[in-house]
C-alpha cells in the first residue's frame, strides 16, 4: 500500500521555518490516507446499497411478487417491503455519502443499514439459511473501513434485531416459540467471533499504515532537507550571480578607468570612466597587447613586460604615474594602482588596475606652480624701489625734493603689493563662498569718475589718453559701491598696462535695456583670438614679457568676472586680435526709477588721497605694536603731524606706560605676543583715566567677523595693515576735531 | 522538483463539523430508525398473519372422492397454485414425512380456476415429483368445500380410521422455512393420536 499522492502532496503549507516533525507529520499522512479510505468504502457502499436495493427488488418480483385472495390478486408485501423499506434502509447512508463523506456518521449509518438490509432479504428470502451468510459478508465488507468501531455499530444492530425479535417473535429468529438470552448471545457471538478476525485484520492494516506513513515522513522530511539544501545552494548560486553581476556593473558603471584582465591577456572588463578618459572601448582593445600597443606607441613591450610580472602578485601594488596616450593622439597622466584577484573558475589568474586620470592636476600644479614663482617675484618686486627710497631717505644729503619723491614711490610700491593681496584675498573668499556684497544704489557716472580717478596717475604715468563718457542721464545700478569701482579699476588698470605708452583708453556706460553698459576700450595689444575665451580663468596669462614688466599674476580679470556676476551681470572681452587694441563690456541689472536723492554722495575711495586734516595738533598717542619698524614707522608720521607719541612692543608695557602717558588714542595691535591687544584693552578701558580714549586696532584681519569683534570689544576703530598713514593722520584729525567740538 | 516552501501537508481530515448539520444529521437518523422499526414490525406482524382455517372438525368427510388408505396416515394439503408462501409449506411438508417415520399418504389438492395454468405453476411441478403424493386438481373445486380449507398451506391429517388428528399450517410464519412449534404440533398429533384435534394458524394465500 502506498500513501496517495493527494494525501502526501496537498501540501497547501503555512510557512513553516522549522523543520517538519516526523512523527506529526507521519501522523497526518495516516490521518489523511485513513480518511481517504473512508471515503473509499463510502462510495463503495454508495454502489453496493444501490445494487443491493435492486436485487431484492428483483428477487421480489421473481419469488413473491403477488398475494392471492382467490383469482384476485394485489402486490405482495414483500415487494412492497422491498422497495419502500428496502429503498428506506439504503436511502439514509445514500443521502450521507453524498453529503458528509468521510464522516464518522456516514459510517455508522452504513453499518447500521448494512446489517438492517441483511435482516431484510432473510425475511424477504423467507429465513432461508444461505441468506444468513449476507450478514458475515456484510461485517467483510465494513472491515473496508479499517474502522473497528464501525464493526461495534453492525454488531450491536445484529444483537438489537435479534433481542428485539427474540422477545416479540421468537420463531422468526430461532423456530421455536420461546427465545432464549443464550441463544441470542449464541448468534451473536458468531456475529463477534468473525468481528475479532476482522478487528485483528483491521489492526495489522492500520499497523501498516503508520508504518508506510512514518516510512513516507521520513522520505518527506528527507525530501525536505534535500530540497531546501537545493534550494540554499540556489539562493547562494544566485547571490553569488547577483555579486558578480553588481561587481561587474560597479566596475562598468565606474566613473574611475578600471580594467580587469587575466593573464592569458584577455581584457573581461572595462569600465565606463576608462572609455571616458581614454576614448578607448572594450572594442578597441580586447586584450592586453592592442591597448600597449594603442596607448603606449613604442613602449607597448617594455610595459607588457611590466605587467605580465603583476600577476605574480599577491598584494595591491601602485605603480606610479604613466604617461598614455588617448585615443585622439591627447597625452594623459594616469596613476596606476593593481589589485589580484586570484584565479577564475579556469585557473587563470585576474588582475583589476585602477588607473586615476592625474592629468588636470598635473596641469593645476604646473599652472600653481607658475603661479606661485610669478606671485614671488610680483611680491619681491615692489620691495626693491621700496628697499632704494628708504636707503635714499636714509642719506643726510637727500634734499626734500628727493625725500618726497622717494615716499611717494614707496608709497605707490606699497599700495600696488596692497591691492595684490587684496585681489588674492578677494578671490580666496569668492571661491570659498565666503564674499558679502554690501548693496547700494550707485550712480554709474560718480563710480565711472571714481575708478578714473584712480588710474590717472598711471595712465598719466603711461601718457596715456583716459576719457571718461558718463551716461547721457543718471543711471542707477544695485551695487557694492567698492567693488564696482575696483571692477572698473581693474579694467583699467589692465588697459593702461596692455597699451603702449601713449595710447587711448575709453571708459563709459550707457543705457541698455534694463541693463547698464559699461564699456573699457583701449589701443593696446589685443588679445589672441585662442585666449578670448580662456581670458577670465584664474591664472591664465597673456604676453608673459608684457605682464612682468606691468605687474600682475592674472587673477585680476577672474576677479573682475566673479564680482559682475556676484551682482547679477556679465562681462566679456573684445579684439580684433593682437594689436588691435581690446574691448571689455559689462553689463549689469539697471536698478529702474533709482532716486537720485538716494546718492549716497562721494564716498572716500581706495584711490584718493586723504588730505591731512587742518586741526588742533598735540594728542597723546600710544602705540603698541611687537613688530618694532611698523610701531616707529607710525610714531614717526604722527609726530610730524605734531602728536605726541610714545612706543610700546607688547601688552604690559603698553599699560605701564599708559597708566603713566594717559594717551588720548591708542594704536594698538591685536597680534601682540602673550597677551594681545583684546585684553590690553580690556585693561585699558578699566582704567578711569583713559575710559574714554580711542581706540583703534591694527590687523591683518579685515573681515566683518574681525571687524565686529573689534567694535565688541570697544575699539572705535578697526585699521587694515598696511595701514595709510594719510588716512590714519585724517582719522586722528576727524576724531580730535569730534572731541574737543 | 524544489518548492520554496516547507513541506507540511495538509491534514485533509475533516475540520471539525458545524454542530448544526451533525445534529440535523442525527435527528434525520433517529428518524430513520425509527420508521425501520415501525415498518419491520408491521412487516414482522403480517408475517405472522395467519389465514382462515379449515371448518372440518372431525373426520374424513363423507362424499369425498379422496380414498385413504387403511393401513397408513392420511394428509390432505390445499394449495393456491400462485401461493408464493406455499413453498414453505412444501418444504415443511417434506420434513413433516421424515419426521414422522411412518407411511404418510399425502394428497394434495390444487385450487383450480381458469385463470391460473396449473401445470405451469411451479408448486404443481415439485409435487408432481414426489413419489407418495397424489395431486388432486377440480374443476369445481369440490374436495376444497368438502374438507372446508380456506387458506392455501392448510394442512389435515387423519389416522387409519380417518379421525382428524391435526388441521392447520405447518410453517411458522408466511413463507418461513424451517423448524417451527406448527410443524412440531402436527408431529406430535400425529403420532399422538390423541382425541382432540390438534390446531394450528395458516399462513398463506386465501382459496377464494
Amino acid at each position: 500500500m502506498t500513501m496517495t499522492r493527494a494525501a502526501s502532496s496537498a501540501a497547501a503549507a503555512e510557512k513553516v521555518n522549522a523543520p517538519p516533525d516526523v512523527t506529526a507529520l507521519a501522523e497526518t499522512l495516516f490521518r489523511n490516507e485513513e480518511r481517504q479510505v473512508h471515503i473509499r468504502t463510502d462510495q463503495h457502499f454508495f454502489w453496493l446499497f444501490l445494487v443491493q436495493w435492486l436485487g431484492g427488488i428483483v428477487l421480489c418480483g421473481l419469488v413473491s411478487p403477488v398475494a392471492w385472495q382467490g383469482t384476485t390478486m394485489s402486490i405482495h408485501e414483500h415487494l412492497v417491503a422491498a422497495v419502500g423499506l428496502g429503498g428506506l434502509i439504503v436511502g439514509f447512508p445514500m443521502a450521507l455519502i453524498r453529503l458528509m463523506r468521510g464522516c464518522g456518521l456516514t459510517r455508522h449509518a452504513v453499518a447500521a443499514a448494512q446489517m438492517l438490509f441483511a435482516a431484510l432479504l432473510i425475511h424477504l428470502t423467507g429465513g432461508r439459511l444461505e441468506t444468513h451468510f449476507h450478514v458475515f459478508g456484510s461485517l467483510a465488507f465494513l472491515a473496508f473501513y479499517r474502522d473497528p468501531r464501525v464493526l461495534i455499530t453492525a454488531t450491536v444492530v445484529v444483537g438489537l434485531d435479534h433481542w428485539l425479535r427474540s422477545e416479540f417473535w421468537p420463531e422468526s429468529v430461532f423456530g421455536v416459540s420461546t427465545g432464549s438470552l443464550g441463544r441470542v448471545l449464541e448468534h451473536v457471538g458468531w456475529v463477534a467471533f468473525e468481528n475479532a478476525f476482522l478487528c485483528w485484520s483491521i489492526a495489522l492494516s492500520r499497523r501498516g499504515m503508520r508504518a508506510v506513513a512514518l516510512r513516507q515522513a521520513k522520505l518527506e522530511e528527507a525530501n525536505h532537507r534535500i530540497q531546501e539544501q537545493v534550494l540554499e545552494r540556489q539562493r547562494a548560486e544566485e547571490r553569488l550571480r547577483e555579486s558578480e553581476r553588481q561587481f561587474r556593473t560597479a566596475i562598468a558603471k565606474s566613473p574611475i578607468p578600471v580594467m580587469m584582465y587575466d593573464e592569458g591577456g584577455v581584457v573581461r572588463l572595462l569600465s565606463q570612466g576608462w572609455t571616458a578618459y581614454s576614448g578607448y572601448t572594450l572594442e578597441d582593445i580586447p586584450t592586453l597587447g592592442d591597448w600597449t600597443q594603442k596607448a603606449y606607441n613604442g613602449r607597448s613591450d617594455a610595459v607588457r613586460a611590466h605587467i605580465d610580472q603583476l600577476f605574480s602578485l599577491s598584494e595591491p601594488v601602485h605603480e606610479g604615474e604613466w604617461t598614455i596616450r588617448a585615443k585622439n593622439g591627447e597625452p594623459r597622466v594616469w596613476d596606476f594602482h593593481t589589485v589580484p584577484l586570484g584565479k577564475d573558475g579556469s585557473g587563470k589568474r585576474l588582475l583589476v588596475s585602477k588607473g586615476v586620470d592625474v592629468t588636470e592636476r598635473k596641469d593645476a600644479e604646473r599652472q600653481k606652480n607658475e603661479f606661485l614663482a610669478l606671485l614671488a617675484h610680483e611680491l619681491r618686486n615692489p620691495l626693491a624701489p621700496i628697499c632704494s627710497a628708504l636707503h635714499v631717505l636714509g642719506e643726510p644729503a637727500a634734499d626734500a625734493a628727493t625725500v618726497d619723491q622717494m615716499r611717494q614711490m614707496a608709497e605707490r610700491q606699497v599700495g600696488h603689493m596692497a591691492r595684490l593681496l587684496d585681489d588674492l584675498l578677494d578671490v580666496a573668499r569668492i571661491s570659498q563662498g565666503r564674499f558679502e556684497l554690501r548693496k547700494e544704489a550707485v550712480e554709474l557716472g560718480a563710480a565711472l569718475e571714481g575708478a578714473a580717478g584712480s588710474v590717472r596717475p598711471f595712465c598719466e604715468e603711461r601718457r596715456h589718453e583716459l576719457q571718461v563718457r558718463r551716461p547721457a542721464h543718471p543711471l542707477w545700478v544695485q551695487a557694492d559701491r567698492t567693488r564696482l569701482e575696483q571692477v572698473l579699476t581693474n579694467l583699467l588698470n589692465n588697459a593702461a598696462k596692455y597699451t603702449d605708452p601713449g595710447g587711448q583708453i575709453r571708459l563709459s556706460a550707457e543705457a541698455g535695456a534694463a541693463e547698464a553698459v559699461i564699456r573699457v576700450r583701449d589701443t593696446g595689444i589685443g588679445i589672441a583670438p585662442a585666449m578670448l575665451p580662456r581670458i577670465f580663468e584664474l591664472f591664465v596669462q597673456g604676453e608673459r614679457r608684457l605682464t612682468r614688466s606691468a605687474g600682475g599674476v592674472g587673477i585680476g580679470l577672474s576677479l573682475v568676472k566673479r564680482l559682475v556676476e556676484l551682482h547679477g551681470g556679465r562681462v566679456d572681452a573684445f579684439s580684433p586680435g593682437l594689436g588691435q587694441g581690446s574691448e571689455f563690456v559689462v553689463r549689469l541689472p539697471a536698478l529702474p526709477g533709482a532716486d537720485p536723492g538716494r546718492a549716497m554722495g562721494q564716498a572716500l575711495l581706495a584711490g584718493d588721497q586723504p588730505q591731512a586734516a587742518a586741526g588742533p595738533a598735540g594728542w597723546r598717542v600710544l602705540v603698541v605694536d611687537d613688530n618694532v619698524d611698523a610701531a616707529e614707522g607710525f610714531a614717526a608720521a604722527l609726530r610730524l603731524h605734531g602728536h605726541e607719541v610714545r612706543v610700546a612692543y607688547d601688552g604690559p608695557s603698553a599699560l605701564a606706560l599708559a597708566d603713566h602717558f594717559q594717551p588720548q588714542a591708542v594704536l594698538l595691535d591685536l597680534g601682540l605676543p602673550g597677551m594681545d591687544g583684546y585684553e590690553v584693552a580690556r585693561q585699558l578701558r578699566e582704567n578711569p583715566a583713559l575710559k574714554r580714549a580711542w581706540l583703534a586696532a591694527v590687523t591683518g584681519w579685515g573681515q566683518p567677523e574681525d571687524r565686529q569683534r573689534s567694535k565688541d570689544r570697544g575699539f572705535a576703530c578697526h585699521l587694515v595693515k598696511p595701514v595709510r598713514l594719510a588716512l590714519l593722520v585724517q582719522l586722528l584729525a576727524e576724531v580730535q576735531a569730534g572731541a574737543s567740538g | 522538483m524544489p518548492h520554496d516552501r516547507p513541506f507540511a501537508p495538509q491534514d485533509l481530515r475533516p475540520k471539525p463539523t458545524r454542530s448544526r448539520p451533525l445534529r440535523i444529521a442525527t435527528a434525520a437518523g433517529a428518524l430513520w430508525l425509527g420508521l425501520i422499526l415501525g415498518w419491520s414490525g408491521f412487516l414482522t406482524a403480517h408475517q405472522f398473519r395467519p389465514g382462515n382455517a379449515s371448518t372440518l372438525q372431525h373426520a374424513w368427510p363423507p362424499g369425498s372422492r379422496l380414498h385413504p388408505r387403511p393401513d397408513a396416515l392420511t394428509a390432505v394439503l390445499f394449495a393456491h397454485p400462485e401461493c408464493p408462501c406455499f413453498s414453505a409449506t412444501l418444504t415443511e411438508t417434506e420434513r413433516l414425512q421424515t419426521l414422522l417415520r411412518e407411511p404418510l399418504q399425502l394428497f394434495v389438492v390444487f385450487e383450480t380456476d381458469p385463470a391460473f395454468d396449473l401445470f405451469a405453476s411451479r408448486h404443481f411441478r415439485r409435487v408432481s415429483a414426489w413419489k407418495n403424493a397424489t395431486i388432486v386438481h377440480e374443476a369445481d373445486n369440490r374436495e376444497v368445500a368438502l374438507f372446508g380449507a380456506q387458506t392455501s398451506g392448510q394442512v389435515l391429517i387423519f389416522d387409519k380410521d380417518r379421525r382428524l388428528l391435526f388441521s392447520g399450517g405447518i410453517t411458522g410464519s408466511r413463507a418461513h422455512e424451517g423448524d417451527n412449534p406448527n410443524l412440531e404440533r402436527a408431529v406430535a398429533a400425529a403420532r399422538s393420536r390423541a382425541p382432540k384435534v390438534v390446531l394450528t394458524p395458516v399462513y398463506g394465500c386465501s382459496l377464494r
